[in-house]
Order: structure tokens, then C-alpha cells, then sequence
């Protein structure tokens, strides 16, 4: 059981080129392991949700009033 | 405090605070708390204006000011929670498999279909919100907002390597929480 390093593998492989024996690490592994065959897919939807976080999908913003009474604020200062 | 500064103060809210405010909601999700920050780091920069030898842009300046307000809340909010979770064994037959109970099922593939719904939004969130701090910000800028892994790595002062290891042992982390938090409701 090495879940630990063929995980690190799996997300170390979004990052940046895995070589032929991380990669067939992967797939031997995956062979026999169901935690590590459902990992990927898993860490694939992460990758997909968590940038839709970002951009034009905002989240929030400041009012026109709050803006102003940041400047109110920032002007009473000494 | 003389007029050039006022009229700085002014144009720095008109140009910056939107910028400023969509950093800080994406790291802190809450709207009162980001817009403090957004204050605060108007109000540390024209403190210190003085300091600023014109080095750097007013954009960057201002925003690494907000970076270090942002890393003083996550340190702050940490100290009340308890130390990181394994999730693989450290010994015995299955060292290093995954721990039982968290068990990676696939499961989460289904919720793709629901990322319009904000109840998975502050789920996601939460998520984020529970990381150890010393990667919060190595995450969402990673995974979030999808930074270069050069520029992540140097804004952070980390090597590639540390990279792997924190995004790894995060994601795992992340991949769990959503599970519980998301498919066991």
C-alpha cells in the first residue's frame, strides 16, 4: 500500500511532467487499489470547481456607499 | 495631512478597492471582514506612505500590504483549531494507505453538474477555510486562481517541490472535506 506517494504522483502530475516510471507507478497501482483509481477523479473535479471560484464568477463586491465611506474614513485621518 | 495626500486617499478607493476587495473575498468569505482589510490596508499605506520610495507600482505596493493583513487573519483563526488530520496509515500492514473512513469513493464527479448552486459554493469554502494557513494562500492562488507554478513558488518563497508536497497533501485534505461536507449531507 503506497496510496500516499501514487497520490503525490497523481497531483504532482497536474503540475508539471511526471517521468515513464511515476507514470506506470500510476497505473500499476491503480490496477489493484480502488482508493487511488476514484482519487483521480475526485482530484480532477477539485481542479475544475475551485477555479470556477475565481474570475468572472464573482463572488461579491463592495456597494458605492461602502466605497465612500472608506473614503470618508481614510480622510478624517491626521 | 496635506492635500496632494487626500486627493491620493480618494483616487487610490476609486481605482484599487475593487481589485483589493476581490482578493481578499476569494481568501477570507466574508463580506464585512474583506472590506475591513480593504480599509485597513488604505489606511497601513497612507500611514506609511512616507516609506514608499516609489519602487514598486502603487497596485503593488498596496496589494502586498493586504497579502500580509490576509496571512494575520488565517494565523489568528488557526490558533483556535486543533493540528492537521492524517489520512494515510504510519504503520502496520497498510502503511500508507489511505486511513479507513476516508476512503476516496469517486463520488465526486456528481457535483460538477451543481457548481451554480452557492450551498456548494460555502462548501467549497469551508473546505478552503479549514487548511492549515501556511497553505491557504498557496492553494488559492494555485488552485483558485490558477497562478503559474514559477510565480506561486516565488511569491511564496517555496521551492517546486514544496509546491507538490503542500498541493498534494491539501488536495487530499480538500478531496475528503468535500466529500463529508457535500455528498453526506
Amino acid at each position: 500500500m503506497n496510496c500516499e506517494k501514487i497520490t503525490y504522483y497523481i497531483e504532482k502530475g497536474y503540475l508539471t511532467e511526471l517521468n515513464i516510471t511515476e507514470k506506470i507507478q500510476i497505473k500499476l497501482h491503480q490496477l489493484y487499489c480502488k482508493c487511488c483509481k476514484n482519487y483521480e477523479p475526485d482530484s480532477l473535479t477539485l481542479n475544475k470547481v475551485f477555479k470556477l471560484l475565481a474570475g468572472e464568477n464573482k463572488v461579491d463586491e463592495l456597494s458605492k456607499q461602502e466605497k465612500e465611506a472608506i473614503k470618508t474614513a481614510l480622510e478624517r485621518m491626521d | 495631512m496635506n492635500e496632494t495626500v487626500k486627493i491620493d486617499a480618494s483616487t487610490w478607493v476609486d481605482e484599487y478597492a475593487d481589485m483589493l476587495f476581490n482578493y481578499a473575498i476569494i481568501r477570507v468569505n466574508d463580506h464585512e471582514l474583506a472590506k475591513d482589510l480593504v480599509q485597513d490596508t488604505f489606511i497601513s499605506g497612507l500611514k506609511s506612505l512616507a516609506n514608499f520610495e516609489g519602487k514598486s507600482t502603487v497596485k503593488t505596493w498596496l496589494f502586498s500590504i493586504l497579502k500580509r493583513k490576509i496571512i494575520d487573519h488565517w494565523r489568528k483563526q488557526e490558533s483556535r483549531k486543533t493540528k492537521a488530520f492524517t489520512f494515510f496509515n504510519s504503520e502496520g500492514m497498510s502503511k500508507g494507505g489511505f486511513v479507513e473512513g476516508h476512503q476516496p469513493q469517486g463520488k465526486l464527479p456528481e457535483i460538477e453538474a451543481q457548481m451554480e448552486k452557492n450551498e456548494l459554493r460555502e462548501a467549497l469554502f469551508y473546505c478552503i477555510g479549514a487548511l492549515p494557513s501556511k497553505w491557504k494562500g498557496i492553494v488559492v492562488d494555485k488552485l483558485v486562481e490558477e497562478k503559474e507554478s514559477e510565480d506561486v513558488c516565488n511569491d511564496h518563497d517555496i521551492t517546486a517541490s514544496n509546491l507538490w508536497v503542500i498541493i498534494h497533501r491539501a488536495k487530499v485534505q480538500l478531496r475528503d472535506c468535500l466529500e463529508n461536507k457535500w455528498l453526506n449531507l
